[in-house]
């Protein structure tokens, strides 16, 4: 699914302003988004899914633009943060509930989910497991980065998808984002503090500083330590 | 010194926070309301003996209120339960401080007892105490009733602690006892002996005539009661609440409500589940069964058929709108927390608006049916008025708060308590009441001599707008997506 900027602008006043006047992302292709704090990431992702009401320019997603119709929400998963988790729900009923939003019954959710319950907190699909609010945070980050990956997008937005993990998921869930993409084509679009992360999934990186667009370039041997000596620098 | 130094920190900070700078204004502002449920309380101590006269004719007033404190006493146990805020809540930001446990449990079983629900009762105790026990009752039995009732308010106060670490731990059987007990006290009352009654009375008699054993025992359940809270406390702050949460939990709603192949069946459900499953939308739904019930039977049971037009429309609007006026003005806002993920799914608006107006007309049904046997018993005169509002709520009261509704733009934790909390709430909400309440009222006002044609006309203006819910609700559906940033950013609050 292809992902296309076209001269959007977002600001808050005087403080803050976000300008991309030109990307594009083929489908099936990994794109990095890296920035320090305050940058600009999460606002331009929420405007990547419509969260946000740009002041100029659009998106389009698979060609269609993001304001204009809801059909591409159907092959679009994201998890941002938090918010997108309805905290009041066991994880298994917050699964069903999603899924049902992409048009898959329950026993198709379940289905979708076998490839991801190594990836899950333990017990996390049975019916006595706690509700999300009361998951750790980096349980309940699980719950929404499956949530996001059940539903077999074509486009995967989401946002410091590594932070609050453990090792050993960071690990796990770096595989499934690469096994996701080679086995479906999916578009990634990730955005991240974690440089090597970033560097190790993604084959192209995009650096967003202060609401601009300063970097979009390939990922190579050497970005990692570009990016390094990059936010040594501005610091 | 540690509980100064406590008493200090908690003062600095409840002072800081924001529900402190919250209940600052709302005390402020709500002066009147506070001086005028003083006044109520301390009125009811002091002329207890003549709002008694007409119903109870020459019984003394001490004999007739010690005949109810034990149900009282029950009846306030369980509002405590699901308004008072447990101290466990506050212990837990201090426990990695070196400072030793008894102490910090000793200073928080403490200060909970100046919650407001052991302050108020005092306001009508004291007058009550200074005008009708002292003067009668012996003095050593005067001060021993008194004890009494301090003695009882404290055990509540340990009681609803000790009552929160059985929940957790045995859901099912606290609330299978608590049915069974409030079943016992109805059937007792109604048709039974009047067990509870009766003890009530021989107990508090016996206080007021200085009976010390029955004090001592009073004194013994109270010091077990501060025991057994201790004990719970002592306990639950060493568990792992992840591993609480995953335990034994209170499960009211059985396992046949889920989610399944209908989509505007899921968007019930999912309401349904975040009224249960969140503190204040829970209190939401209790209050609004004790306001169409208890509250109803209040107004029904000295109402004069139609005499007055605002208060018939009050009764009918109440009786089954309560929920919908209560809850629907802040629908969508209760979703604040997750409203994001709700937008990046594929959610038409309009399955969105016309489940929450389901959702309103059900309440309005239920409640209906709940308050409907008091107006079979306390006045059959006014059941048309009952049926013609069931009619005016489901089709105008649901539609004109999920209207108000989709102008809601500030954020509401629904987790929180509904006590005092106004989080939410613009000056919007409440004048929002006017247009729902005012077009009956002048109706049932100027057709006063025929009030069945008011009512006719109040239900049929009810049954059109439930006949055109799907085009209002296409309208709202409209309104929304036109207004969903301005509603995801608000909710988000400061957040970029």
């Amino acid at each position: 699914m292809t992902v296309d900027v076209h001269d959007l602008t977002k600001s808050y006043g005087e403080q803050f302003s976000l300008r991309v006047p030109h990307l594009h992302v083929a489908p099936g292709e990994a794109v990095g988004l890296v920035g320090n704090n305050g940058a600009g990431k999460t606002t331009f992702l929420r405007l990547l899914l419509d969260l946000l009401r740009a002041d100029a320019g659009h998106v389009l997603l698979g060609g269609e633009r993001v304001e204009k119709t809801t059909a591409w929400k159907r092959h679009v998963g994201s998890y941002l943060d938090e918010s997108f988790l309805i905290d009041f729900l066991r994880p298994a009923e917050y699964f069903t509930f999603v899924g049902r939003t992409y048009g898959l019954a329950p026993a198709d959710t379940e289905a979708a989910l076998g490839a991801y319950r190594t990836f899950l907190p333990e017990n996390a699909l049975t019916p006595e497991a706690p509700y999300i609010r009361d998951l750790s945070m980096g349980n309940k980050k699980k719950v929404g980065l499956v949530a996001a990956l059940m539903v077999s997008p074509r486009l995967l937005i989401l946002d410091e998808p590594f932070a609050n993990l453990d090792p050993g998921s960071q690990i796990r869930l770096k595989n499934l984002l690469r096994h996701r993409r080679a086995e479906a084509g999916t578009t990634l679009f990730i955005s991240s503090h974690d440089l090597g992360h970033v560097t190790d999934v993604c084959e192209r990186v995009t650096l967003l500083d202060d609401g601009q667009l300063v970097r979009d370039t390939p990922t190579s041997s050497a970005t990692l330590h570009e990016l390094q000596s990059y936010f040594a620098a501005t610091g | 010194m540690i509980y100064l130094a406590l008493a200090r920190h908690q003062w600095i900070r409840f002072g800081r926070s924001l529900e402190g700078k919250r209940l600052w204004l709302i005390g402020l502002g709500l002066v009147p309301v506070l001086i005028y449920g003083t006044f109520v309380l301390v009125g009811l101590g002091l002329f207890f003996d003549q709002l008694l006269a007409p119903l109870v004719a020459e019984a003394p007033p001490v004999h007739v209120l010690d005949a109810h404190l034990l149900s009282a006493w029950a009846g306030m146990l369980g509002l405590r339960f699901f308004f008072q805020r447990p101290p466990r809540l506050e212990i837990r930001s201090y426990l990695h401080l070196p400072v030793e446990r008894r102490h910090l449990l000793r200073y928080f079983q403490g200060a909970s007892l100046l919650s407001l629900h052991n302050l108020y009762p005092l306001l009508f105790f004291v007058p009550f105490w200074l005008k009708h026990v002292l003067p009668e009752a012996p003095l050593h039995g005067a001060f021993a009733w008194a004890a009494g009732i301090g003695l009882c308010l404290v055990a509540s106060s340990y009681l609803t602690t000790w009552l929160r670490r059985m929940v957790d731990r045995h859901g099912r059987l606290v609330l299978l006892t608590a049915v069974a007990f409030v079943l016992f006290n109805i059937l007792d009352q109604s048709v039974g002996p009047g067990l509870v009654t009766a003890a009530s009375s021989r107990l508090f008699d016996a206080l007021a005539a200085g009976n010390l054993a029955v004090l001592a025992m009073l004194a013994l359940g109270a010091a077990g009661t501060v025991w057994a809270a201790g004990r719970a406390l002592r306990q639950s702050l060493r568990e792992d609440p992840d591993a609480r949460a995953a335990g034994a939990r209170l499960r009211l709603l059985p396992g046949t409500l889920r989610f399944g192949n209908a989509p505007m069946a899921n968007l019930i459900v999912l309401e349904v589940l975040l009224m249960w499953r969140n503190r204040r939308t829970r209190q939401y739904v209790l209050i609004s069964v004790g306001v169409s019930t208890l509250y109803t039977a209040l107004l029904l049971s000295d109402f004069n058929a139609l005499a007055g037009g605002l208060m018939a429309a009050v009764i009918g609007l109440f009786a089954s709108g309560v929920f919908a006026l209560n809850y629907g003005q802040l629908m969508f806002a209760w979703e604040s927390r997750y409203f994001d993920g709700l937008l990046a799914r594929d959610i038409p608006p309009h399955h969105l608006v016309l489940a929450k107006f389901m959702v309103l007309q059900g309440s309005c049904l239920l409640l209906f049916l709940l308050s409907l046997p008091l107006f079979v018993w306390l006045a059959p005169e006014l059941l048309m008025l009952h049926v013609a509002f069931l009619f005016y709520n489901a089709g105008v009261t649901s539609l004109l708060m999920l209207t108000l509704a989709v102008f809601n733009r500030r954020r509401v934790n629904a987790a929180e308590g509904s006590f005092f909390n106004y989080q939410g709430f613009s000056i919007m909400h409440w004048l929002w009441i006017l247009p729902t309440i005012i077009p009956p009222a002048l109706l049932l006002w100027a057709l006063e001599g025929r009030p069945e044609t008011a009512l006719s006309l109040i239900a049929t203006v009810g049954l059109v707008s439930m006949l055109m819910a799907w085009p209002s609700s296409s309208v709202l559906s409209f309104v929304l997506a036109r207004r969903k940033h301005q509603m995801a950013a608000g909710f988000r609050s400061h957040d970029r």
